[in-house]
């Protein structure tokens, strides 16, 4: 296997493909930071561009368009509030916390290398377990989807802040929202006000982009005119050391595989990985309480959960957002996933991820 | 098939380097004043709410939002919950019904002995459906005592230190 990867180096370094993976990676990390441009729809947008090209090359490009995209999501997440998709959402919560400590050169720094963490851990898990994966996840019916949703609803208990009661107000409002629509079962229109627009229910992405960056930008409305405070970026604290990073190396290691395991289930994207994971970093770390105010660690989590996401997208290629999910529809592992539906380069509404 | 696998391992790489060495530049986006950035968010904001399904209305959704969300944030609420659950609202549902049908009308499907997928039965479902209250009902042994601060006196956020 070895041997095999090393084969796979020298292709990966050849004049002819190269170029597209850098090409691919920068464009993603553009393609990440803007909001509404998620990695899934990068790739969906890209993919006719690559019916040309040799299958190779354009698995390349593709998959590093998915890498790049999913590290530019945090960029804006940690600096302007606005989660370029929705896996980033959970960075938000510490990352521009740290920013506005004008520790934003830092919460990058440990968001890239988070990202790298996830990425490589579930690249490793993709080429050594990923059959194994696939069966187990093959093996989610109904009522465990059912748990492992009811699971992550718990997830609002540690990211609700100071007040629970809050947490669960906007929690239930949440789910209020998430009712509007067709009923899935017998598409009986639900709070639609006879209105077609609201058929498909609450798009993910709007809301998304309403809640933090658009709230943001209203707030920050109200000092338009005062001067400048501008956060000072301080770049010699700014980036992270060496000794910081190997003492995050557990969590994001951890965060990792608990990404690479949720996101191989069909249809849990790297979003609730990125939660999921969250809340495990935020549960084993000592100080969890500090989470969410800007504690370098946090911010690790959400990174690296949400790479792992992109291996769990590796899994089973449905709903994956990440590149992860997008090469699977190119390989053939995607006979590993029967049962799931083919991805479809333009997503459902209710599924955007 | 191991082009590819190795081309993750690279493409991982890049992404640190480009990471890393694009931290200083991203991060001169925040020393910009508020007058030049915020419209660039809102336009932004706006044309990736228009684009995920080219729809108007999807703006006007995000506008709505966009208000509920200041609102939200006066009120010092946080408002992850809020997407949280519209994230995994539609799964609970649909796997809740589903499951429900699976087990011909029968709430109680948590239960199941017969287990039919090879899946963890109750041992592994019932804990998911009866951890989530937890955190509510319990209180951290340390929590009580960071309610009160430096004097003893009782308030109700942790004192920073």
């Amino acid at each position: 296997m070895v041997s095999l990867l090393l084969d796979g180096l020298r292709t990966t370094f050849s004049p002819g493909i190269f170029p597209f993976l850098v090409i691919g990676v920068t464009g993603g990390i553009v393609i990440g930071a803007l909001p509404g441009l998620t990695a899934t729809m990068g790739v969906a947008v890209l993919l006719p561009l690559t019916f040309g090209m040799e299958s190779t090359p354009a698995l390349v490009l593709l998959a590093g368009i998915y890498i790049g995209a999913i590290y530019g999501g945090s960029i804006s997440a940690i600096l302007l509030k606005t989660p370029g998709t929705p896996a980033a959402a959970a960075t938000v919560l510490d990352g521009y916390e740290l920013a506005r400590k004008g520790e934003a050169a830092r919460a990058l720094s440990v968001s890239a290398i988070a990202s790298f963490t996830g990425g490589m851990v579930s690249t490793v898990m993709l080429i050594t377990i990923s059959p194994i994966l696939a069966n187990f996840a093959l093996r989610f019916g109904a009522p465990e989807y059912f748990a492992l949703a009811v699971f992550g609803l718990s997830i609002i208990a540690s990211i609700s802040g100071k007040s629970p009661v809050k947490g669960l107000l906007a929690g239930m409002f949440g789910l209020l929202i998430s009712t509007v629509g067709l009923d899935p079962v017998t598409s009986f229109p639900r709070f639609t006000f006879g209105e077609m627009n609201l058929f498909n229910g609450f798009a993910i992405i709007p809301v998304l982009i309403g809640l933090f960056a658009l709230a943001e930008a209203f707030v920050q409305m109200e000092k338009i005119f005062e001067p400048s405070h501008a956060i000072e970026t301080n770049f010699k604290r700014g980036m992270i050391s060496l000794k910081e990073t190997i003492a995050l190396m557990p969590t994001m290691i951890k965060c990792a595989l608990i990404g690479t395991f949720i996101g191989s289930i069909p249809g849990a994207g790297a979003d609730i990985a990125a939660f999921v994971s969250y809340n495990e970093a935020r549960r084993s770390s000592k100080n969890g309480s500090e989470f969410g105010t800007g504690l370098p660690r946090r911010h690790c989590r959400p990174g690296s959960g949400k790479q792992r996401r992109h291996r769990r997208r590796h899994g089973p290629p449905a709903h994956s957002r990440r590149s992860g999910g997008c090469r699977h529809r190119h390989s053939p592992r995607r006979s590993h996933h029967p049962g799931t539906p083919a991805p479809v380069p333009f997503c459902s509404r209710r599924t955007p991820t | 098939m191991y082009g590819l696998f190795a081309s993750l391992f690279v493409g991982n790489i890049l992404m640190l380097i480009i990471g890393l060495l694009g931290v200083r530049l991203f991060c001169r986006v925040v020393e910009l004043p508020k007058r030049f950035i915020i419209p660039v968010i809102i336009t932004l904001s706006m044309v990736g709410a228009y684009s995920m399904n080219n729809s108007i209305f999807d703006m006007w959704v995000c506008v709505a939002f966009g208000v509920i969300g200041y609102i939200m944030q006066k009120a010092d609420m946080p408002s992850s919950p809020i997407i949280l659950a519209v994230i995994l609202g539609p799964m609970a549902e649909s796997n809740l019904r589903r499951a429900v049908l699976m087990y011909e009308g029968s709430l109680l499907f948590p239960l199941d002995q017969a287990d039919r997928r090879g899946v963890p039965g109750p041992c592994g479902i019932v804990p998911v459906f009866i951890l989530p209250a937890g955190p509510f009902l319990v209180e951290a042994p340390g929590e009580k005592k960071r309610r009160t601060d430096h004097e003893g006196r009782f308030c109700r956020e942790a004192p920073q230190s």
